[in-house]
C-alpha cells in the first residue's frame, strides 16, 4: 500500500508501476534487450561495432519488412505462403525491366507494385471471397508466381547485377545502421500509427479481430480483409526489392530464408495464428530476435542441427511464455482454486 | 543381185575395215612414241589420285565408323590445348589423364558446324528434341537446373552428344531441387526410352533407390561433378567427379601458397553436412590446415553474406576463406568491402565471372578451379558407351588443380554468373545463349 502523503512524483511513479501491464510486446522487447547485450558481452565484443552493424542491420531490416507484411495476413486469421515467390520475382523483375541500367529502375518498381498487387488480390480474393483456406491458396498461388518467375527470367538471363542505384543505396548505411533497417524501423511506426490512429487503419483491425461485429457496424470488412493480403504482398515486394538490391545478383533463391523467420518474427511478437491484433513494433522486435539469435550462434561457430534445435527450444519457451502472459490471470484463478480444492494436495500420501 | 556380187562387197568392207584399224593402230603407236613419258606420268598420277581417293574413303570410312563408336582423332597438340583450356592449367599433360576423359575431350575439340550451333541451341532451349537418327535416347536428369552453370553443363550434354550418330533423341528434366520431383523425373525417363542418363546427383545417397530403380529398368546413368563416393554400380554405372580427399589437399596447397602458412583459415561450405563438402574439409585438414571457423551457406549469396558477417564479428582472423562453389563469393567480399577488413585469400571450387571481375576490380588471393561444366562430356560418353555393351569405368576421377585467378577470366559483357571460357561452349553458341535468341 503507498503512502498517501508521498511526493507527487513518488506517487505518479508507484500508479504507473502497479498500472504496467506485462503484454508480448514488452516481454520480446525485454528479451530483445536482454540479447543484444548477451552478443556484445558473452559473444563477440565486436558486436556494435560498425563493421558488424552494417552487415548485419540490413538482414534484420528485411526481415522486419516482410514480417510486418506477414503480420497483416496473420491478424486476419490466414498465413501467406507466397511471400518467397513474390520476393523472388522481385529479384527477377528488377534484372529484367531494368536492364542493369538505374535510369530504369522506375518502370521496374512500377512493374513491381503492379505484380505485387495482382498477386495479393488473387490470394485475398481467393481466401476471403470464396472462403478457401489461405494455407492451401497461397501456396498454390506461390507456386505459380515462382513457375511464371523461371519462365519470365529465362534459362541464362543476360542481365544478373541490379543497378547500381539499387544496390548503392541497400548497401549504404548511417554510423554503420543500414537504410534498409532505417526504413523498415520507420514503415513498422507508421503501420503502427496507420493501425491504431487512423480510421481505415481501425476498420482493418476490427474487420481482422472480429470480422462479424465490423460487418453489423457496416464496415465492409471482407474488403478491408482483402486488402491486408495486398498491403502484405506489397511489402513483400519492398523486401524483394531491397533483398535484391543488397545481394546484387539475385537468383531464384532470393526469397526462401524469409518464409519461416518471417511466421516466428510475428509470433514473437506475440501474435496468435488463429487471427486477432498484431503489433508491428512487436513484430519488428520478434525479427530483430530471431536474427540476431541466428547471427550469435553462427558467430559461435554452432552447425545448422544446434542452431535448429536452439531456435526450436527459444521460440517453445517464448509462446509458452507468451500463453501465460496472455492467460495468467486465468491461470492464477485455476492454481488458486486447485490449492483451495485440495489444500494437502502436496503432502505425501499416507 | 547375185552371191558372188554380194561377196564382193563384203570384201571390200573387210578392206576397209582393216584399213581403218590399221591407222588407229599406227596412230596410237604415233602417239604413244610421241608422248610416252607424259602419258606414264598421267597414269601414275591417276593411279596416285585413285589411290588417294580410296585411301581417303577408306579413312573416312573408318573415321566413321570410329565416330559411330564415339572416338575421333585429333593430334596429341590440338587435345593438349582442348586439356589446357578445361583445366585452365597447362600443368597437366593429356596423357596423363583417365582414358574416357581424353576420348571426351579428343571429341570436344574443334568447333562445332554454324548448324550444329543451331541444332544444339534449339534444343537446349527446347528440352527434348532430335538430335540424329540413331537409336539411343540420351537423357539429362538434373537435380537442380536453375543456374547459369547447369545451363552450360546441359550444352555441354547436347554438343557431345551430338559427335555420336548413334544417339536419336534427347530429354531434359529439372527437378529444381526437390528429390520427390527428381524420383519422378527418373521414372518419366525410363517410361519414355532413356537408355543412356546423365545425372547431376543434387540429392546424395538419398537419390541411389531411384537411380537404381532406372538402372533395372534397362538405362545406364552417369553422373558428373558432384561427389557419389561409395555408390553402388546398381545406382550409378560411371561417377564422373574429382577425387574429393585430393581436392581438399589441394586446396591445402593453394592456400600455403596463397598465405604463406597454414592458417588460420575458415571452411565455408553449402547445404549442411554434404559429403562433398565434408570430404575437402576432413582432407584439408589432414594436409596441415588449420580452420578456426566453419559455416553453412547453403550455396545461395543471402547464404554466404551471413557466414562472412558471422565470421567477420566473430573477430577471428581468417586469412582464408576455403569455399566449394565461387558464384556466392561475391557476397563474401562485399561483407569484407562493407565492413573496411581486408579480403582474406579466397580458394574455391568452380568459376564465376562475376568473381573474377570483382577480383580485378578489388585485388585479393583468388584460386579457382576451372568452370568442371566438360565433366558433363564424360559422363556422356561414359553412359552412351554402356548403353552400348561396352565396359566403362565405375568411376573417372579427374583432377582438379586450383589456378591464381586470370584476368582474362573477367569478360564485362558477359553476365555475372558465365562460367568463362573453361565451359568448352564456343563462343558464337554463349552469345546466342546469353542473348536467349
Amino acid at each position: 500500500m503507498s503512502d498517501p502523503k508521498a511526493g507527487g512524483l513518488d506517487a505518479s511513479v508507484l500508479r504507473t508501476l502497479q498500472e504496467f501491464r506485462f503484454t508480448p510486446a514488452w516481454v520480446i522487447t525485454g528479451v530483445v534487450v536482454l540479447l543484444l547485450l548477451v552478443s556484445q558481452f558473452a559473444v563477440t565484443s565486436n558486436f556494435f561495432t560498425q563493421s558488424t552493424m552494417s552487415t548485419l542491420t540490413p538482414s534484420i531490416g528485411i526481415l522486419i519488412l516482410v514480417a510486418t507484411g506477414q503480420a497483416f495476413v496473420i491478424s486476419t486469421g490466414g498465413i501467406d505462403l507466397s511471400l518467397p515467390a513474390t520476393m523472388t520475382l522481385m529479384g527477377a523483375i528488377v534484372l529484367k525491366q531494368s536492364e542493369g541500367q538505374s535510369d530504369q529502375l522506375l518502370g521496374a518498381l512500377v512493374f513491381c507494385a503492379i505484380a505485387c498487387i495482382v498477386i495479393g488480390l488473387v490470394n485475398g480474393i481467393l481466401v476471403e471471397g470464396l472462403r478457401l483456406s489461405s494455407l492451401v491458396v497461397t501456396l498454390a498461388v506461390g507456386q505459380l508466381v515462382l513457375g511464371y518467375t523461371q519462365l519470365y527470367r529465362g534459362n541464362v538471363p543476360s542481365i544478373q547485377h541490379v543497378p547500381d542505384n539499387i544496390s548503392n543505396w541497400a548497401s549504404a548505411d548511417l554510423g554503420g545502421v543500414s537504410y534498409i533497417l532505417i526504413f523498415s524501423f520507420v514503415l513498422a511506426v507508421i503501420a503502427t500509427f496507420f493501425l491504431h490512429r487512423v480510421v481505415t487503419g481501425r476498420r482493418l483491425v476490427a474487420s481482422s479481430t472480429a470480422e462479424r461485429a465490423a460487418v453489423l457496424s457496416g464496415v465492409k470488412a471482407p474488403a478491408y480483409r482483402i486488402a491486408a493480403y495486398v498491403i502484405a504482398s506489397l511489402v513483400y515486394g519492398v523486401g524483394g526489392v531491397l533483398a535484391a538490391g543488397q545481394i546484387q545478383t539475385p537468383d531464384l533463391t532470393l526469397g526462401e530464408p524469409y518464409l519461416l523467420t518471417s511466421v516466428v518474427a510475428v509470433v514473437l511478437g506475440g501474435a496468435v495464428l488463429t487471427g486477432g491484433r498484431v503489433s508491428p513494433i512487436a513484430t519488428l522486435m520478434g525479427a530483430v530476435f530471431i536474427t540476431v539469435l541466428d547471427f550469435d550462434l553462427r558467430v559461435e561457430g554452432y552447425s545448422a542441427g544446434a542452431r535448429m534445435i536452439i531456435q526450436g527450444a527459444v521460440l517453445v519457451i517464448g509462446l509458452s511464455l507468451i500463453y501465460v502472459i496472455r492467460n495468467r490471470a486465468s491461470i492464477g484463478r485455476a492454481l488458486r482454486r486447485s490449492g483451495q480444492l485440495n489444500p494437502d494436495r502436496t503432502e505425501p500420501a499416507k | 543381185m547375185s552371191f558372188s556380187g554380194k561377196f564382193d562387197r563384203r570384201r571390200g568392207w573387210l578392206k576397209v575395215t582393216l584399213l581403218i584399224g590399221a591407222v588407229a593402230i599406227f596412230a596410237v603407236v604415233l602417239l604413244a612414241g610421241c608422248g610416252g613419258s607424259d602419258d606414264t606420268t598421267g597414269g601414275s598420277e591417276e593411279t596416285a589420285a585413285a589411290e588417294t581417293e580410296a585411301a581417303t574413303t577408306e579413312e573416312a570410312a573408318e573415321e566413321g565408323s570410329e565416330e559411330a563408336s564415339g572416338e575421333t582423332t585429333v593430334s596429341a597438340d590440338e587435345l593438349q590445348k582442348t586439356v589446357d583450356q578445361a583445366l585452365e592449367t597447362e600443368e597437366i599433360k593429356a596423357d596423363t589423364l583417365p582414358p574416357l576423359m581424353i576420348e571426351a575431350l579428343e571429341m570436344a575439340t574443334g568447333e562445332p558446324s554454324a548448324e550444329e550451333m543451331d541444332k544444339a541451341f534449339e534444343c537446349w532451349k527446347a528440352d527434348s528434341c532430335t538430335l540424329g537418327d540413331g537409336p539411343i535416347t540420351l537423357a539429362l536428369a538434373d537435380g537442380f537446373g536453375d543456374n547459369t552453370w547447369r545451363q552450360f553443363s546441359k550444352m555441354n550434354v547436347i554438343l557431345q552428344a551430338m559427335k555420336f550418330p548413334e544417339v536419336g533423341k534427347f530429354i531434359a528434366t529439372n527437378a529444381h531441387g526437390e528429390l520427390a520431383t527428381f524420383q519422378a523425373n527418373l521414372r518419366s525417363l525410363t517410361a519414355q526410352g532413356a537408355e543412356a542418363i546423365v545425372v547431376y546427383n543434387d540429392f546424395g545417397p538419398a537419390a541411389y533407390p531411384a537411380m537404381q530403380a532406372a538402372q533395372r529398368e534397362g538405362a545406364k546413368i552417369a553422373t558428373y561433378v558432384g561427389s557419389n563416393d561409395g555408390a553402388p554400380t546398381t545406382a550409378i554405372t560411371t561417377r564422373v567427379q574429382p577425387d574429393i580427399c585430393e581436392a581438399g589437399k589441394e586446396m591445402a596447397k593453394a592456400t600455403e601458397e596463397a598465405i604463406g602458412g597454414p592458417g588460420p583459415v575458415a571452411y565455408f561450405e553449402g547445404t549442411p553436412g554434404n559429403p562433398q563438402d565434408e570430404g575437402w574439409k576432413k582432407c584439408a585438414t589432414e594436409a596441415g590446415i588449420e580452420a578456426d571457423f566453419e559455416a553453412e551457406t547453403e550455396w545461395t549469396p543471402a547464404g554466404a553474406q551471413k557466414a562472412a558477417t558471422a565470421l567477420v564479428a566473430s573477430g577471428k582472423p581468417a586469412k582464408a576463406i576455403l569455399y566449394s562453389y565461387s558464384n556466392p563469393v561475391p557476397s563474401i567480399v562485399n561483407v569484407y568491402l562493407k565492413a573496411g577488413k581486408e579480403i582474406p585469400a579466397i580458394i574455391t571450387w568452380t568459376q564465376n565471372n562475376e568473381t573474377t571481375c570483382q577480383w580485378i576490380e578489388h585485388p585479393y588471393k583468388l584460386y579457382q578451379t576451372n568452370a568442371l561444366n566438360w565433366a558433363a562430356r564424360v559422363a556422356v560418353n561414359a553412359a552412351v558407351k554402356a548403353t552400348e555393351g561396352e565396359e566403362v569405368e565405375d568411376a573417372v576421377i579427374y583432377p582438379q588443380p586450383y589456378s591464381p585467378a586470370k584476368k582474362s577470366s573477367c569478360d564485362p559483357s558477359k553476365p555475372a554468373e558465365f562460367p568463362g571460357p573453361s565451359a568448352l561452349v564456343p563462343e558464337a553458341l554463349t552469345e546466342k545463349m546469353l542473348a536467349g535468341q
